[in-house]
């Protein structure tokens, strides 16, 4: 993919702009709630979310990427892949954190995605830490698809 | 034709759908005798429309918007009085529930499960959870159930599930299901507890010297990784033969087999149905604590209500210092059981089985699926008892990896090690090894598994697949399955506290073993969100409580001290009363803190429980 | 040959007198088991009656045993032929022999029961065997006299074991056990002092103790002392009884073969163990 060029800058000042996340209560773990203009935005934004509530994402930088292509069977079920393949990825690449996700293909009939996370790995003088997430739940999810606003719901399990 | 108004006047008898019914008449007019089948196939096709429009209307029911909450309150009874604490969520609390709910509490317990479903109902459709009392009624509506699914005085909204719910199901149905979610995503958490001969004023002494250092040295992040090097061919075979495998290497003892649950290993593990990615996970972490409420605890015992049991298990008086090491199979169990949802998901869209919750994915236990995950989660089970071993390898610390060059290495670890300079230190002072100081299991539970199990169910012997979420076995006095010592006494349970707060052994009862399948309560359980108890309570409140107790604490960061702190939990000592008065386990012994090591991504707290009621004994 | 026959135990409670060489693949001693069996024990036929069944080198013997069995109403028959035929083939031999087990067994607890209900008031009736009346027995090691035989009671009332009725050199090993098991070992060790302390007053007091272990002479007493053991009732005091101390015979049993697998295990571990730390490992990042 030609996305790759002149990524680092773009993506710093796109985080900047945006910060429509934010975490909610559960008794036991943790909900991400997050909404964009679209569906699209809304599933970066909770992706983001995700890493956020790990690790103190300004001190990461953007050195590397990654890119993921993930289908689902319904709308919930392609959140939950999608959520789910980042952070399979991120223990697979010897936690390897995502500051930013970009979502460059999105087919929301045949409900599958690709995307591409920047970031860099885990060191531990540099980066600090939260709570780690250890695995994506269906219990609550929500995905609200409006005209205007659209918002999702995930409880993640800590 | 006559006879076909009569199939087609049953029909519509039986489904009660008029539309359809006039759809069809007005095919039967308009196609004639001949194309009946096509009629009646269209008549199948609208009335399967309505039908699923009724179950769409009854799936919005049932996430509770219709009913306000003095509706839903009258499902929830007062069990039968012979039956002290025990609360009934009645059939019709959502649809299709197969057998009741029931759940153990007290009325300030009740109280906590009402306020949440209270909450729940004032909601409006988005961002709502589920509460507990509607994950319970939610279970009790999967195929094969047996009996009733029955919640624990601990219980808290989980995922699927509710954490503290236990539900069998039949294994000679050939619909009974098994659910990941039932089992949690930490696969056999568990708790372990080992004695010792030393006494609370051989330790008091030096506790504040051991505390200082391990604070100093203690760093911590998330990729903690443990210092058992593990190839992977070494998680391989850990995988399938569990503690076996601890005690082949050397780091066990050939005892501790004896006192751990299912004596250490699942026999029916398969290490290849554990994905690569969840092995990956695996590999680094054996012999960690891991995060969350997971710790290790350096315990005194405050009180001995049970002499004679408390004897069996090697426990003998008052002030003897123990030590608990709570956690599970880490990144490895987790994997295990996203794996294992994401493929039932699958599968149940093709056997075609309705949940109320998507995050209760089952499958059919003779499935393909369902025989995997089984495999798997007996992979994942053995991995935590290995976990937890090493754990107590590290912390008997044995004569080969005493060398004084590794001892300065060991000395800066981090995590499991933490325990082993406490341990370390014992030595040191005591000039003991691990066997001087007696250090034995006294038991291991896990509160997280699926286990298939013998139980009479009216009077008809059932083998059963129990699911114990939150919840931990409790097999009474005479059971086959419990070690030869704990015969007389009934199988020891170990119920870890929180922050600060007492621990207890309790034994299970017969009681416990025909009304909930031999299962009780696990903790302590959580009464208030991470969030909320962030934001409700001050850490300096916090700190100054714990200091009136004569706890004095080094915190890292004040946010973990307001998410653990003991206000955010449930009164462990009365989740346990309620067990006891309700006849399902039995108190035994009462352990209290006297050094907690607790981790947690980036801080690690460790408190110093200077008793004062101790000294004010000993003076 | 060292197996040890099945038929031991029922063949000892018979009184059989050659009870311990008894072998099953013994053609004779076979014949000599059954012959005898029906003459003192079941005495089905007439003593007329026994003539054929007596003639065991005639070549019908098998088939007047068939007979034998089935006017007993036994399960079993003899199906194979006389063991002469095929004395090489181990596989035909090893088939005539779990024949000849499930007969003699079959025929053994017949006998057993016929024994029982010729001697039923007998037996019934027979009570526990009072200590008092056991003949005291002269220890080979400490040389005994009456003198031994009270110190050891004194012993056994002192830490509450049960004395063996007849054998003074079981009671000593028991003793041994015991407090190789139960004695803390700072007390062995400082033996001298402790009994200094405690001897004195310990032994008064003995004597004022009502002291179950000793006393228990009665089955009820087994119910009230050990209330845990049992967790239902027979409705019979005698048969709950019995359940208590099979209980206790069945935990002392597995415990005794746990502690072997644990030696087992412990001694594979001197060839397998080889448990590794790696200091390298705990780094934390990279």
């Amino acid at each position: 993919m030609n996305v790759t060029i002149n990524w680092k800058k773009q993506k710093q000042n796109y985080l900047i702009e945006k910060n429509n996340k934010e975490n909610l209560d559960h008794t036991a773990d943790i909900q991400l709630h997050s909404w964009g203009d679209t569906l699209l935005e809304a599933f970066e934004q909770v992706c983001i979310a995700m890493f956020g509530y790990m690790y103190e994402l300004e001190d990461v930088q953007l050195l590397k990427h990654h890119t993921v292509e993930v289908s689902g069977h319904d709308m919930s079920s392609l959140l939950f892949n999608f959520l789910n393949e980042f952070l399979g990825l991120h223990f697979e690449e010897d936690y390897f954190i995502f500051k930013d996700v970009e979502i460059i293909l999105f087919d929301p009939k045949g409900f599958s995605l690709k995307a591409i996370g920047y970031g860099e790995k885990f060191d531990r003088d540099k980066h600090g830490t939260g709570t780690e997430v250890k695995a994506i739940t269906y219990s609550a999810m929500q995905i609200k698809e409006e005209k205007t606003k659209c918002e999702v719901w995930v409880v993640v399990d800590i | 034709m006559v006879m076909f108004d009569t199939v087609h006047l049953k029909a519509i008898d039986k489904r009660e759908t008029f539309s359809g019914c006039i759809c069809c008449q007005l095919l039967f007019s308009l196609s004639g005798k001949r194309k009946l089948n096509e009629a009646l196939l269209t008549f199948a096709h609208f009335s399967h429309i309505e039908h699923s429009i009724k179950k769409k209307k009854q799936r919005t029911m049932s996430l509770g918007q219709n009913r306000s909450f003095s509706e839903e309150a009258r499902y929830i009874k007062n069990g039968p009085k012979e039956f002290p604490n025990l609360k009934i969520i009645d059939k019709g609390f959502v649809p299709g529930m197969r057998v009741v709910g029931k759940f153990y509490a007290d009325d300030q317990l009740e109280k906590l499960c009402m306020d949440e479903l209270q909450e729940f109902s004032n909601r409006n459709q988005f961002g709502g959870f589920l509460p507990a009392v509607k994950q319970i009624a939610n279970v009790a509506g999967l195929p094969g159930i047996v009996k009733h699914s029955i919640a624990m005085p601990d219980v808290h909204a989980g995922y699927g599930f509710a954490i503290g719910n236990v539900a069998a199901f039949d294994m000679e149905n050939p619909e009974s299901v098994v659910s990941p979610g039932g089992v949690g995503f930490d696969i056999n958490c568990g708790v372990r507890l080992l004695r010792t001969n030393l006494d609370y004023k051989d330790v008091r002494d030096i506790q504040e010297s051991v505390a200082q250092a391990l604070f100093n040295h203690i760093p911590v992040g998330v990729g903690s990784k443990g210092i058992i090097p593990t190839t992977p061919k070494d998680l391989h075979q850990a995988l399938e033969m569990g503690i076996d495998w601890s005690i082949r290497q050397g780091y066990a003892w050939a005892e501790d087999k004896e006192h751990c649950e299912e004596y250490g290993r699942m026999l029916n593990a398969d290490a290849t149905k554990v994905s690569q990615r969840a092995q990956k996970r695996g590999l680094p972490q054996m012999g960690t604590l891991g995060a969350g409420n997971h710790y290790m605890e350096v315990q005194r015992v405050e009180k001995i209500f049970d002499k004679s049991a408390a004897k069996k298990m090697g426990i003998d008086r008052v002030n003897q210092i123990c030590v608990m090491i709570h956690s599970g199979s880490r990144g490895l169990g987790h994997q295990v059981a996203t794996d294992a949802l994401v493929k039932m998901e699958k599968a149940m869209a093709r056997d075609k089985i309705h949940t109320n919750d998507k995050q209760l994915a089952c499958a059919r236990i003779n499935s393909e699926e369902g025989k995997e995950y089984l495999d798997a989660m007996a992979a994942a089970a053995n991995y935590a008892w290995v976990n937890r071993s090493s754990m107590t390898f590290l912390a008997r610390f044995e004569k080969k990896i005493k060398d004084k060059k590794r001892f300065l290495c060991m000395y800066t670890y981090f995590l499991i090690r933490k325990q082993n300079i406490i341990l370390q230190a014992f030595q040191k002072i005591f000039k003991q090894d691990a066997d001087d100081l007696d250090m034995h299991v006294v038991y291991d539970v896990s509160h997280n598994i699926a286990k298939v199990e013998q139980h009479m169910v009216d009077g008809k012997l059932m083998k059963l697949l129990v699911h114990r979420k939150g919840s931990t076995r409790a097999f009474p006095p005479h059971h086959p399955l419990i070690p030869v010592d704990y015969q007389v006494i009934g199988q020891p349970v170990l119920i870890g506290g929180t922050m600060g707060t007492s621990s207890f052994v309790l034994t299970g009862t017969e009681k416990g073993m025909r009304d909930t399948f031999g299962s009780t309560c696990h903790g302590a359980g959580r009464a208030m969100s991470r969030n909320k108890s962030r934001k409700t309570l001050d850490y300096k409140d916090v700190l100054n409580d714990l200091k009136k107790q004569g706890i004095s604490i080094r915190v890292a960061s004040p946010k973990l001290v307001m998410e653990e702190a003991p206000e955010s939990y449930k009164d462990v000592t009365s989740v346990v009363d309620v067990c006891h008065t309700a006849g399902i386990s039995k108190k035994c012994i009462q352990l209290k803190p006297i050094a907690v090591i607790k981790v947690d991504n980036l801080f690690i707290i460790l408190l110093l429980l200077a008793s004062s009621s101790a000294t004010k004994m000993e003076k | 040959m060292s197996r040890i026959s099945p038929f031991r135990r029922k063949l000892a409670a018979l009184k059989y007198a050659d009870w311990k060489n008894f072998d099953i693949s013994n053609r004779q001693h076979i014949q000599a088991l059954v012959v005898w069996l029906e003459q003192t024990k079941i005495r089905h036929y007439s003593v007329e009656a026994r003539g054929p069944l007596k003639k065991t080198e005639s070549a019908k013997w098998d088939e007047c045993l068939n007979d034998y069995l089935e006017e007993l109403d036994s399960p079993y028959r003899l199906k194979s032929t006389s063991s002469s035929t095929n004395k090489e083939d181990k596989e035909q031999m090893k088939a005539q022999e779990l024949e000849w087990t499930y007969i003699i067994d079959w025929m053994l607890s017949e006998a057993i029961l016929c024994e029982y209900s010729d001697h039923k008031d007998e037996l019934n009736e027979r009570k526990p065997i009072r200590r008092k009346e056991k003949t005291v027995y002269e220890l080979e090691n400490c040389g005994s006299t009456k003198e031994m035989n009270n110190a050891l009671k004194d012993l056994c009332a002192f830490l509450r074991i049960p004395m063996h009725p007849t054998d003074n050199a079981v009671t000593c090993q028991t003793i041994l056990t015991f407090i190789k098991d139960k004695f803390n070992p700072m007390s062995i060790k400082n033996y001298e002092e402790y009994i200094k302390d405690k001897v004195n007053t310990q032994h008064s007091k003995t004597s004022n103790d009502d002291d179950h272990w000793v006393r228990t002479q009665s089955y009820k007493d087994i119910i009230r002392f050990y209330p845990e053991m049992i967790n239902f009732s027979t409705g019979d005091e005698m048969v709950d009884a019995a359940t208590i101390i099979l209980r206790a015979l069945y935990i002392v049993d597995v415990r005794n073969a746990q502690n072997q697998f644990s030696e087992i295990l412990n001694f594979l571990q001197k060839f397998t163990s080889d448990p590794k730390t790696n200091a390298e490992k705990g780094k934390v990042g990279w």
